[in-house]
């Protein structure tokens, strides 16, 4: 009989914390992620190679119509519409299209993405102080919806109306103060000091623009819900103010995005999972406001949202692989992952939830874990307790679906695949990872440096 | 001069009408054809006739000029049993001066005496029947007896001479040839008694009834057998003497309870037809007995046992709490069994009973029932006809986390909204949420809101969140108004909303069967939208927001006047209300009406009288049922009254069976959509198409497609094998 032998766990120095739990908390126990609906994270990085991001249509599907029962319980006109820059794999668009969400783009670029994804013009709402004489030119023809950042940019559209058949559909960005910090006022017109009634104005007076909405984005990762009670309430009098003086019904008031997900911010004392305001919260602020406010009943618009990162954060994971641990000069321990800030923008503002993928050990030490990049910066925690992984071990982070895929950089090493676990718990690839040919092939040599003598 | 023979034909076109009305009334008919024939058959004797033809015209010139409604005047209301009486008179004595004075009177009186008897019975919801004739007839046999100068007729006895003097030896060749067919003593007796309705006394004149009857209703003339045969068999059983012709004088009795009670005022059915077994043998002992009686005052009976019948039966039915006996009384009657049939069968189908006011859902979004009609939990007896609504989300929960919170459940303070216009009634609003598990059994309902919409008919929402609600009683509140937030208080062990429709203000009143308008329903992997539902446990219900182009396109106004144009026509429709406040589409070139009901969400129409050449019956036929509000790829199918759809040829086998079984179909389709459109100017298509089969045989389709922008309906085309009809719209 042979008995088998154990694994080798390295040795470690760790103050006691028998007793009382201090107000650190108990010693934390760091439960290990090994599937991801059913699918071993360990097989999915065999096969699609290390490191990974892997997506979950399931839980896509599930927040989303969480979010749209949490609106569309409470108001009758309820559009949700796909923020591209979020997560603009056609995959995930292509998700949301089907669960019936149009499509929020802020540049040229991801204008003809969307309709490249085959969304018509028409639901095509088009942000961002950043759309130039042709992304206009080509957002009037498709009969989207434009929503104008600045006078610069409706001077323009009123100066193309002149020229085209097609009449813009328009909305104006408003900011405003909702009593929270930083407030957003580069965006859009500002409520409180007229310039948007100011707007408006000129919009109704030009006689050539269907001024079809009002939209307004307050913040992101926004952790008070009365903030867009207040915005609302806001847009709602503008609304109001709107069909007194011109006899004009607007279509949808469009609220923008910024719900918090379940992310921790850096700095928060309590773990965003506890401090994050539901969808149902967001959606009592935003409906109770419209429907106290004074627009009559028949004439409520349609509210939009346009949130991303709530939808789809969740969703995503990033996987990989331990590449070497060592001990740093203050005697801290520091684990060294195969991703980093490259891939992980978003580890410039959360505490990320790293984890093992395997059982490792019961012990956590206070560690900094570091990507791969020759950078000084390139941290994904500074310091957290954090099991005793060792070279080859498998890691995955939770809640990186938002923003990732999109801010990612190219740097240093290849982007990695992108695979999408399906209902059924099939995986697909849905972006591949990238090679020195995906590289090359952008890139142009001169011909008198085509060659060189070493 | 002929303009003006012109105008004075336009004039008098309403006395021609009522007239030959008059006469097909005897029969309850207002088919023109059927009219005229019993009109011809009344001159087989020139004086009868002729009495006959002034009773009528007395009668309804003298409501013409008294102004009484004139739809009733040209239906013949006014004028049969002056017919009857004219006729009557005209047998019984010797042609004379005098006589057509009385006769004149007589048409005078019986106008006066339908009115009365209309105003009298009409308040029990009854008709009038013959009775003013049978009043009047016996008046004048009573009082004719002391007019020395009035002779009795001994016409009648010389058929012959008069129909020589009419028609000369083809004639009379003709008649003794109907007289000597083979014809069996029943069926004659049949055709005797047929003529003997209005006192002919030929065969000739009840073969021309009875086949007017058969083009008239095929319904009509299956019942006028049958009540026929049923009577007939009954005198045969009991072994009361008589012969065929002394039977013909009151046979017609057995045949008009069986058309009245059998198809007319009752919807056809085999039930319907099975009570003539039970009624018909009833009429019989009634008019032995009556006979006995009058006999005394040397007066016959006519048809007094078959007005006494019908009214007590009709009247007695009213009664009823429930129909558990299949016999379903008229409430629009259309003049022809059949007509009331198909529309009765295809109304119930679209509409069900009790639905003139439309109740909505109560909220926001997409509920599921939990407890439906019936319920195994607590909707059961008094209370059986309610529904419990929650939340559910994908896996089917109706809570997240563990649900040890009201506020994990997903329906927990939702918006409650009142389901149509109505004025609140009863609000209770400080009963205190129960703890997840635990029940309220003192404040059963819990708080709760009771709105009142119409005599008899009030909604109540209950189990609402502990002051949760901002109105109060006297309020009145628009439809989709928030009353409240859906709570846990009362007989709720967790959050649930409990809806009920009911007869009275009061909390714990018993419920009333009551449909829920407009409801889209998912239900067992199907989506439909149905336009009165009573969603089932588990059902899947949400309603639809209308869309402004659709309901600007379709949501018709009074006054509104709409005018299309196709190649080589145009027609200008009216949107109209009449006297009993049912709009309709009236196009005065075609002289065509197209009935509709409309609400918030959705247009019907249901009912078309006019030219089927007109392009507004292709339109009845194309928006017979539109939802304002869609979801892309929305299916909307409904049925057609096949007498609506089919010509009367083609149904006339069909009209036979139809108490029993309808194998004629015709159905129809209309298709949403597949894309969104979101706020841009591009027109919207509906297109659709309505197909007609024979036993699941398909036998032809037409296709048809709107469209819809922002300014309204731009354009309706409509195709069915080589016809293809393209009009283009405006509303002014």
């Amino acid at each position: 009989m042979t008995m088998n032998k154990l694994t080798f766990e390295r040795p470690i120095i760790q103050r006691i914390n028998a007793g009382l739990p201090s107000k650190y908390g108990m010693p934390r126990h760091l439960e290990p992620l090994s599937h991801i609906d059913g699918v071993s994270i360990e097989s999915l990085l065999q096969e699609f190679g290390s490191p990974l991001f892997i997506l979950s249509e399931q839980t896509i599907r599930k927040t989303y119509r969480e979010a749209y029962r949490a609106f569309s319980s409470r108001y009758p006109k309820v559009q949700f519409s796909w923020s591209y820059k979020t997560n603009y794999l056609n995959a995930v668009c292509n998700i949301f299209h089907q669960e019936g969400a149009w499509a929020e783009v802020v540049s040229g670029f991801e204008f003809q993405k969307a309709l490249a994804n085959g969304v018509p013009g028409e639901l095509i709402l088009f942000n961002g102080p950043d759309k130039s004489t042709e992304d206009l030119r080509i957002a009037i023809q498709h009969q989207s919806l434009i929503h104008i950042d600045h006078f610069d940019e409706l001077y323009e559209i009123i100066h193309l109306s002149k020229e085209m058949e097609e009449r813009p559909k328009v909305a104006i960005r408003v900011n405003l103060d909702t009593g929270i910090y930083p407030l957003w006022d580069r965006f859009g017109f500002n409520f409180e000091n007229g310039e948007a009634w100011d707007a408006i104005n000129r919009i109704m007076t030009s006689q050539k623009l269907d001024l079809v909405g009002l939209h307004t984005h307050i913040g992101t990762y926004m952790l008070s819900t009365d903030a867009y009670r207040i915005a609302a309430t806001k847009l709602a009098s503008l609304a109001v103010k709107l069909e007194r003086k011109y006899g004009h019904i607007l279509q949808y008031i469009d609220m923008g995005g910024g719900f918090a997900s379940k992310n921790t911010l850096k700095g928060a004392y309590y773990p965003g999972t506890d401090t994050a305001p539901s969808f149902d919260d967001f959606a009592e602020a935003i409906t109770s406001a419209l429907m106290t406010s004074d627009i009559k009943p028949d004439h409520l618009p349609m509210l939009i949202l346009e949130t991303g990162r709530a939808l789809i954060d969740d969703a995503g994971y990033l996987a990989g692989t331990v590449l070497a641990t060592k001990r740093l000069s203050d005697g801290r321990r520091a684990t060294i992952l195969d991703a980093g800030v490259n891939l992980l923008f978003t580890s410039f503002w959360y505490d990320h939830d790293v984890r093992p993928v395997a059982p490792i050990s019961d012990q956590s030490e206070d560690t900094t874990i570091f990507g791969p990049l020759c950078m000084n910066i390139d941290v994904i925690r500074s310091n957290m307790m954090f099991p005793l992984l060792k070279k080859g071990d498998r890691f995955v982070v939770r809640r990186v679906g938002a923003y990732n895929m999109t801010q990612w950089m190219q740097f240093i090493t290849f982007r990695p695949a992108v695979i999408l676990l399906d209902k059924e718990g099939n995986s697909h690839v849905i972006r591949k990872r990238e090679n020195l040919e995906t590289l090359n092939s952008q890139e142009l040599i001169p011909d008198h440096l085509q060659k060189f003598d070493l | 001069m002929a303009l003006k023979v012109k105008q004075l034909f336009k004039r008098l076109e309403w006395l021609g009408v009522a007239i030959s009305n008059s006469y097909a009334q005897v029969f309850f008919s207002d088919n023109k054809g059927f009219g005229i024939a019993l009109l011809l058959v009344t001159f087989i004797d020139v004086f009868v006739g002729l009495s006959g033809f002034l009773a009528v015209s007395s009668a309804l010139i003298a409501a013409k000029i008294l102004g009484f409604e004139e739809s009733l005047i040209r239906k013949g209301f006014y004028g049969f049993n002056a017919l009857l009486v004219g006729v009557g008179l005209g047998i019984y004595f010797e042609p004379s001066f005098i006589l057509f004075f009385l006769i004149f009177l007589s048409g005078i009186l019986s106008v006066l005496l339908s009115v009365t008897l209309e105003g009298v019975l009409g308040k029990y919801g009854l008709p009038f029947l013959s009775l003013p004739f049978i009043l009047i007839f016996w008046m004048f046999r009573l009082a004719a007896r002391l007019f020395a100068d009035l002779g009795l007729s001994e016409r009648g006895v010389y058929v012959l001479n008069e129909l020589y003097t009419l028609g000369g030896k083809p004639l009379i060749e003709f008649y003794e040839w109907v007289q000597y067919l083979g014809i069996p003593d029943s069926i004659r007796s049949y055709f005797l008694s047929l003529g003997a309705i209005f006192f002919q006394q030929t065969l000739l004149a009840g073969i021309v009834a009875a086949l007017g009857l058969l083009i008239y209703s095929r319904i009509a003339f299956t019942l006028s057998l049958l009540g026929f045969y049923i009577g007939y068999l009954f005198y045969s059983v009991l072994g009361i003497p008589f012969s065929e012709v002394s039977f013909s004088y009151i046979g017609f009795n057995y045949i008009l309870t069986a058309i009245a009670l059998g198809g007319f005022f009752i919807i056809p059915s085999r039930n319907s037809y099975l009570q003539l077994l039970l009624v018909i043998p009833l009429a019989v002992l009634m008019t032995v007995s009556l006979q006995q009686i009058l006999d005394s005052f040397f007066l016959p009976v006519h048809s007094f046992p078959f007005n006494l019948v019908t009214l007590i039966t009709l009247y007695a039915l009213k009664f009823r709490v429930d129909n558990r006996a299949g016999l379903s009384t008229i409430f629009w009657q259309q003049n022809t069994p059949e007509k009331n049939l198909y529309s009765f069968t295809n109304f119930m189908r679209r509409f069900g009973k009790n639905s003139s006011i439309p109740i909505y859902l109560p909220f926001f979004g997409e509920w599921t029932v939990t407890q439906g009609h019936n319920g195994e939990y607590t909707h059961k007896d008094d209370w059986r006809h309610a529904w419990d609504f929650e939340i559910k989300d994908e896996e089917g929960r109706t809570y997240r986390n563990e649900g040890d919170y009201p506020s994990d459940y997903y329906c927990f303070d939702k918006n409650i909204l009142a389901p149509a216009k109505g004025v609140v009634e009863k609000v209770v609003n400080d009963v205190e949420d129960n703890v997840i598990g635990t029940r309220n059994l003192e404040d059963n309902w819990g708080n709760t809101v009771i709105i009142k919409h119409g005599e008899f008919l009030y909604s109540k929402l209950s189990h609402l969140k502990k002051n949760s609600i901002p109105v109060k009683p006297g309020d009145s509140v628009e439809k989709g108004q928030v009353i409240g937030k859906c709570g846990n208080s009362g007989n709720s062990p967790y959050p649930h909303l409990h809806f009920q429709i009911q007869a009275s203000p009061y909390i714990g009143s018993n419920t009333l069967d009551y449909p829920i308008s407009d409801v889209l329903v998912r239900y067992k992997g199907k989506e439909s939208l149905q336009s009165i539902s009573n969603p089932p446990k588990d059902a899947f219900v949400s309603s639809l927001t209308p869309h402004p182009e659709m309901k600007k396109a379709f949501s018709f106004v009074v006054g509104e006047t709409i005018r299309l144009k196709t190649f080589e026509n145009e027609e200008v429709w009216e949107v109209k209300r009449d006297y009993f406040l049912n709009k309709y589409l009236y196009c005065e070139k075609t002289n065509s009406k197209a009935y509709f009901k409309v609400d918030d969400l959705m247009l019907h129409f249901t009912h078309f009288e006019g030219k089927r050449k007109s392009i507004l019956y292709l339109f009845y036929l194309s928006a017979y049922k539109i939802s304002f509000g869609f979801t892309p790829g929305l299916k909307l199918n409904d049925t057609f009254p096949i007498n609506q759809i089919f010509n009367p040829r083609s149904i006339f086998l069909q009209d036979f069976l139809a108490p029993f079984h309808e194998y004629l179909r015709a159905e129809y389709e209309l298709n949403y959509p597949e894309s969104n459109r979101g706020f841009s100017n591009k027109a919207l298509s509906l297109k659709g198409n309505i197909q007609k089969s024979s036993f699941g045989k398909n036998m032809e389709s037409s296709r048809f497609e709107f469209i819809i922008d922002a300014a309204g309906l731009r354009s309706f085309e409509f195709e069915r094998g080589s016809q293809n009809i393209k009009a283009v719209c405006e509303s002014e």
